[in-house]
């Protein structure tokens, strides 16, 4: 609990990577220039536009995250402004300061009403602008702040913290959204389950720590090996990982699965007792495999491979094995009701 | 050496920008009031299509001469909006003459200001404290 007040503190006092563009809107060129001048000389970057439509021109470009605008202006004028930026999805927040001589009691509530975080009279001090651009500027750093607080929370919420591969929450969510996508649109969908040979040796023969080592070694050792942006792993348990190749077909797959396999069983790790080789076995599964496609679940498929893993595992490790056509959901039942090996197309081994 | 001869410059390139700045706004508000006279020659003579205008150029000066640190100029923009907004909307038709005479009034107080603000920096202008500008 302290740790994450620590984080949020630590995020909290980040600044904003570069100082906020102002856009400043009034339809009176001789008050532009005067305004940009002292604005600029401040150290921010100065947009000017002489009206609404033109401002909202400029916003629609990304240029400008705090606007100061007049409020009383030919065609679209400083309300209306507020009221357009206000009612539209912007990528991030839009600071609003009406800077305008109508400083009625009236005319302030309007202007707030009408989305406006500040409120400046015309006759203020430059001192007093200036100070009011830093309080924009504190108020969009603390969305930057937030922003990236949010962005490593959900890092955090989808990333395996030991090997930094996706989670098996980001697999269940961003699988079933891959398979959806295939069996609306056509297009393949196959992953592989992998998972290290004899690994529980490995933890109580050197520890835990060698463990650990291992899987981030096998798990860089896989990112090697994946060369394609939609391709991606994840780690589903103890020594188990998916990795999941968007559009590819089981002979894709296949072929990534023995490049990997092979990759890995010329690797070796370090133990206390000098470098130690490991192995993996792949099961294979794949969207095309299935007759009905239509029916096909996260967790059918994931069935599938774990069953393709379990054949690699009797037939004697080290291998990659492609499921055969239809091949029943039964890979957690009992061993003795799983399927033979002669269900599975063994594709290759050490020997 | 470099780089404070670089420091002088930055603030008196800022400072010769701002006083031209303001001599334009000081010009620009003397046209004004001679267009605020003709405009207001053609309202005494029935004509009252152009009080929008003036309404228009007094709210420009309402605004810039706050903004350039001239109150006073302000002041009398602002009057001579308010008034103008008065006879455009028909408020008080019999009463339009006086109201014209009115906006003349202010219209030659505001020449005075702005003849007196001539050669004055705004900011030794007769401001109450440190404007913009």
């Amino acid at each position: 609990m302290s740790d994450d007040n620590d984080d949020t503190a630590q995020v909290l006092k980040l600044d904003l990577p570069v100082a906020p563009t102002v856009l400043i809107v009034d339809d009176d060129e001789l008050v532009l220039a005067k305004l940009e001048e002292i604005v600029a000389s401040a150290g921010y970057s100065v947009r000017t536009a002489h009206g609404g439509a033109d401002a909202m021109r400029f916003l629609e470009d990304g240029s400008a995250s705090v606007v100061v605008t007049d409020l009383k202006m030919p065609g679209m004028d400083g309300l209306e402004l507020c009221r357009l930026i206000r009612g539209r999805e912007w990528p991030g927040y839009i600071y609003i300061v009406l800077l305008t001589v109508q400083d009625e009691e009236e005319d302030i509530l309007a202007g707030f009403e009408a989305g406006a975080d500040d409120y400046v009279s015309k006759r203020t001090s430059k001192a007093q602008l200036m100070a009011r651009l830093r309080t924009a500027k504190r108020i969009l750093s603390l969305e930057h702040c937030l922003k990236i607080a949010l962005e490593n929370k959900r890092q955090l919420a989808m990333t395996d913290p030991l090997t930094g591969v996706f989670n098996r929450r980001y697999l269940v969510r961003h699988l079933g959204r891959e398979l959806n996508r295939s069996q609306r649109f056509g297009g393949d969908v196959s992953l592989m389950m992998l998972d290290v040979d004899h690994f529980k040796r490995i933890n109580d023969t050197f520890g835990h720590l060698v463990g650990d080592s291992a899987l981030k070694q096998l798990t860089a050792k896989i990112a090697e090996c994946l060369r394609r942006a939609t391709d991606w792993c994840a780690r589903i348990g103890g020594d188990e990982f998916v990795v999941v190749l968007e559009g590819a077909n089981v002979e894709e797959a296949r072929r990534c699965a023995e490049k990997v396999r092979q990759t890995v069983s010329g690797m070796s790790i370090d133990t206390p007792r000098g470098p130690v080789n490991i192995t993996i076995s792949i099961g294979i599964s794949g969207l095309e495999r299935f007759a009905d496609k239509q029916s096909v679940t996260v967790q059918s498929l994931l069935d599938q491979a774990d069953t393709s893993l379990y054949a690699s595992k009797i037939c004697g490790r080290n291998r990659v094995t492609l499921s055969d056509s239809n091949t029943p959901s039964s890979a957690r039942e009992p061993a003795d009701r799983r399927p033979t090996h002669a269900s599975f197309v063994p594709v290759s081994s050490i020997r | 050496m470099r780089a404070s001869v670089h420091a002088r410059e930055i603030p008196q390139r800022i400072k010769a920008r701002e006083e031209s700045l303001a001599k334009s706004f000081i010009q620009r508000a003397r046209n004004d009031v001679n267009r605020f006279r003709e405009m207001l020659e053609r309202a005494r003579q029935g004509d009252l299509t152009p009080l929008s205008e003036i309404e228009r150029l007094a709210h420009t000066i309402h605004g810039a001469g706050a903004i350039f640190g001239y109150p006073a100029i302000s002041a009398s923009g602002r009057a001579i909006e308010r008034l103008a907004a008065q006879l455009v909307a028909g408020r008080d038709p019999p009463g339009e003459h006086m109201v014209i005479g009115q906006l003349a009034e202010i219209t030659e107080q505001l020449a005075l200001e702005v003849e007196m603000a001539c050669g004055i920096p705004p900011d030794a202008g007769p401001t109450l404290q440190p404007r913009i500008g």
